[in-house]
């Protein structure tokens, strides 16, 4: 017999009876019995759902605050859109002298803006290490370059992460390997730095999760 | 909220109407304020739904709610519009939020004075969601799935209720639960 007809095993997910032959190929054929599985799922999770009636509507302050909130946010100090640092960049050689901007092999590595002393956090482990974080502007927009000292190997791998400390959000900028000693990532368009105040190293375990260990190694707060 | 806001956040949102789930994430993504009323507007009762269950009060629920979509556009840069799912990676910030809280109050509020904690938050969040798609399906697809799901009504007494031929009710319900399967696997994908 052919493959059960889509709409026979949404029926048999349902519970209905759809005749023996279908029911029996569906049994029997490993390609309709698992999307029947997949369909009774479907059906299971939907009965219990309660459906559309169990959905709750906000009041309507809770939008309002979100609105106000949003208004009332300081003016993000936003990453330079690109077209702006490429002009900035032709005509940097010209208007800028050696003062404010960095050059090392003759790459820019842009204006310092914040920087950071990254330690141990009170509750998490010390392992003896210390590390800077700095923020700089280059014509590409924002960069972290952290630098560590004494860093011993990861139980799994270090991540760079920047952190809201109000709300507890998250960006996660990369991964120092193994030795490294400095690392430079770009902040990602439109990541607000003055909502994101601190840099966060953490273990993270190679499990497979990229949300962050809770395992701080070394934090701290840019000024 | 001025008046001058909320005029042009409904203008703004009648002008989204029409927009698919994809095209929401998108302009949220590319940090249009309009998107993110219009989230709120399709999906702050999936968030909302889900906060309540998984808090002690309402109010907890709401300042979660609020937080989920202040959250949301602080970090709207880091939704991948051609990976992710609007309203899946809403639910996946909602549970970090409602972790967030857990987390802080821990040592303050007793154990039983939290709702019951037995169902699995990704359950929880795959229940709603599935909810939320059931009443987005559209007619009379929303109402079929309701009547098979919650009357237990055959497809043959569905199809006498409304006076629809037996085969336009039986693709209904397949469209609607592939949708619904569907639904899950992004959901299950972003938590």
């Amino acid at each position: 017999m052919p493959h059960c007809d889509l709409d026979d095993l949404a029926l048999l997910a349902l519970g209905e009876p759809v005749g023996p032959q279908v029911s029996g190929h569906a049994e029997t054929c490993p390609i309709c019995a698992a999307q029947l599985e997949e369909l009774r799922e479907v059906v299971t999770i939907g009965r219990a759902s309660g459906g559309p009636a169990a959905l709750v509507e906000p009041p309507p302050e809770v939008w309002e605050r979100i609105d106000e909130q949003m208004r009332s946010e300081p003016v993000p100090l936003r990453p330079r859109r690109r077209w702006i640092g490429v002009a900035a960049a032709a005509v940097a050689g010209v208007l800028i002298g050696a003062g404010t901007v960095a050059m090392v092999d003759g790459q820019d590595t842009g204006r310092l803006v914040a920087s950071a002393a990254l330690a141990p956090m009170p509750e998490g482990p010390d392992r003896g290490a210390t590390a800077e974080a700095t923020v700089n502007e280059t014509p590409e927009g924002y960069t972290v370059t952290v630098t560590a000292q004494n860093l011993p190997g990861a139980d799994g791998f270090y991540e760079v992460w920047l952190l809201d400390p109000v709300n507890a959000g998250l960006v996660a900028l990369g991964t120092l390997s193994p030795g490294e000693k400095e690392a430079t990532f770009p902040v990602p368009d439109g990541v607000d730095l003055q909502v994101f105040t601190a840099v966060d190293i953490s273990d993270e375990p190679l499990d497979g999760d990229p949300s962050h260990s809770k395992l701080t190694v070394l934090r701290g707060t840019l000024a | 909220m001025s008046a001058v806001g909320e005029v042009s956040v409904r203008c703004q949102t009648r002008t989204v109407t029409e927009l698919d789930v994809s095209d929401v994430g998108r302009l949220l993504a590319a940090g249009d304020e309009s998107a993110l009323a219009e989230a709120y507007r399709r999906w702050s009762r999936l968030v909302f739904t889900v906060a309540l269950r998984s808090l002690p009060t309402q109010a907890d629920a709401e300042d979660v709610t609020q937080a989920v979509y202040i959250s949301a556009w602080r970090s709207r840069h880091t939704f991948d519009p051609e990976q992710g799912n609007l309203p899946a990676w809403l639910l996946a910030i909602t549970r970090r939020r409602i972790a967030d809280y857990h987390r802080k109050r821990r040592d303050e509020i007793p154990m039983e004075a939290l709702p019951d904690r037995s169902v699995d938050p990704v359950d929880l969040s795959a229940q709603i969601s599935v909810a939320d798609e059931i009443d987005g399906l559209g007619e009379p697809s929303s109402q079929i799935i309701r009547m098979a799901f919650f009357d237990d009504l055959t497809h043959q007494q569905i199809a006498d209720r409304l006076a629809m031929p037996l085969g336009t009710v039986k693709s209904h319900i397949r469209r609607s639960l592939l949708k619904m399967r569907t639904r899950l696997e992004v959901t299950h994908a972003a938590l």
